[in-house]
């Protein structure tokens, strides 16, 4: 429900932020692909990260050691 | 003319030493067949007739010499976002006109070192994401052939080419291998070259194989990777595989029971199959692809974006724009999720030699899309090495086919382990198209 109403949140973020910089009408077309973006970003900052537990430094996929 | 399109990529330097065949000989045959079935195929953008025919007559003098080299004489397939020197990378987007590129990509370049022939530049989708191709399923011309490597998937299948290379971002290799009835293998994320190819989002975007057999993908794939040596078959014994079962609830009902009936002619073959879920949701793990692959192309296309607006495709331009509008937070955030459940998936995968699941949730659908990129993109976000391997076909004789996943960087295993499935699994039969 919290994720639900997030997306929602996000979904005007972003549907407002498309109307900005590209006009009402190209958001308009953009709604789907907006409503699943602002689904996957609130999917993402669902879960919290944790800089404690987990290096803070990045490596490129490829060089992450897993043996 | 048949029985030499269906050779396999191993076969033909075999064969060009023992003088059974010549490379121009090959090269003119394939020709003619593309001739003859491309017209309603089109897995073809751009074919260099010259260029391979005056390459095949170089190869064959090198063999009269003695020389013959590991892929010698193998046709190639090249998608069209891949440089090749002198033929231009249009990539289905106007702008980039006809220029030629001036170098080959570093993948191509290591391809005419082992001694294979580019025959030409075969059809993708817009900038390799989702616009369709023109190209038509050999299966069923009313079916798309999957997308973004729409011509190298068609092509392999169609027995224009033994052998075609493409790429992947989410799933663009090992879902037109699918819906096309042929081997498609994504090595780990970076260990096949991108110099020289256009990029869709650079952290995510792989170097993949079109072949026949998975014995040809092993084949090919060790030449490229000379610093490996792989023979097949090396397990010991029947591969321990974890049956994903996430994915059988999202797949369609046929592809999910033809998947239960692989895993149980695996099992009466002395595999151990263990159905298991993933460790974390699929919904998060699609979240963070999505996220981070339209953030890329967002930045990717900024500039071009501004320039040609109109020559855009709706898909693509559609996801250029959201991908600008992403906030950098929800990307960073992003990213440090995909080396997390990077981290989780690969103890997962450590448990069994590969994971297995359906390559696609369904057959191939209409033209009007590329299908559905699910099943593959989270292996894509992971980097890890996928195979798709052909497995049946529906009732209404479209291919099905079985995807094998290992752990980042068990490529070699993971291709031991493919070829012990195929030689279980019933091979398909051509396309009627050919």
């Amino acid at each position: 429900m919290a994720t639900e109403r997030t997306s929602d949140q996000w979904f005007t973020i972003l549907r407002t932020s498309a109307e900005l910089r590209f006009g009402s009408e190209r958001a308009a077309v953009l709604t789907d692909e907006l409503r699943a973006m602002a689904e996957a970003v609130a999917r993402v900052l669902s879960e919290p990260l944790n800089f404690h537990a987990e290096s803070p430094v990045d490596f490129p996929i490829e060089r992450v050691d897993r043996s | 003319m048949t029985a030499l399109i269906q050779l396999s990529v191993r076969e033909i330097p075999l064969r060009i030493r023992q003088r059974e065949l010549s490379a121009t000989e090959l090269v003119q045959a394939l020709l003619e067949w593309i001739d003859r079935t491309d017209p309603t195929l089109q897995a073809w953008a751009e074919i260099d007739r010259d260029g391979a025919l005056r390459e095949a007559e170089r190869l064959d003098r090198l063999a009269t010499r003695g020389t013959v080299l590991p892929l010698h004489g193998v046709p190639v397939g090249l998608k069209d976002v891949i440089d090749v020197a002198g033929l231009p990378t249009r990539a289905g987007f106007a702008p980039l006109s006809d220029r030629p590129a001036q170098a080959d990509a570093t993948i191509v370049a290591r391809l005419r070192e082992l001694g294979a022939v580019v025959l030409g530049k075969t059809h993708t989708t817009q900038l390799a994401f989702a616009d369709p191709a023109p190209t038509r399923n050999p299966w069923n011309p009313e079916r798309t052939p999957g997308g973004s490597s729409s011509g190298s998937g068609a092509a392999v299948a169609a027995r224009q080419v033994p052998l075609a290379v493409g790429t992947q971002t989410a799933g663009s290799v090992l879902r037109p291998a699918a819906y096309c009835g042929v081997v498609g293998f994504k090595p780990s994320l970076g260990w096949l070259p991108l110099d020289g190819v256009i990029p869709l989002a650079w952290t995510l975007d792989h170097l993949g194989l079109f072949v026949r057999s998975v014995e040809d993908a092993a084949y090919v794939y060790v030449a490229l990777c000379a610093h490996q040596r792989l023979e097949l078959p090396l397990l010991t014994e029947p591969p321990r595989l974890l049956l994903l079962v996430d994915f059988l609830e999202l797949a369609e009902p046929e592809v999910a029971e033809h998947l239960l009936d692989v895993a149980r002619r695996f099992r009466e073959a002395g595999a151990r199959v263990e159905e298991r879920r993933l460790p974390v949701d699929v919904g998060l793990l699609l979240a963070v692809h999505h996220v981070i692959m339209l953030a890329e192309m967002g930045a990717l296309h900024q500039q071009m974006l501004e320039r040609h607006p109109d020559a855009y495709g709706p898909r693509l331009r559609s996801a250029v724009e959201v991908g600008q509008l992403i906030p950098s937070g929800a990307l960073l955030h992003a990213r440090r999720l995909r080396r997390r459940l990077g981290a989780l998936l690969d103890t997962f995968l450590a448990q069994a030699d590969a994971a297995l699941l359906p390559t696609a949730s369904g057959p191939a659908p209409g033209r009007e899309t590329t299908g559905d990129r699910r099943f593959q993109a989270v292996w894509t976000l992971l980097g890890t090495p996928a195979i798709s391997v052909p497995s049946g076909l529906t009732r209404d004789g479209l291919p099905l086919a079985t995807q094998l996943v290992a752990r980042y960087g068990h490529d070699r295993h993971l291709l031991h382990v493919a070829a012990w499935c195929e030689r279980i699994l019933p091979g398909l039969p051509p396309p009627p198209l050919t």
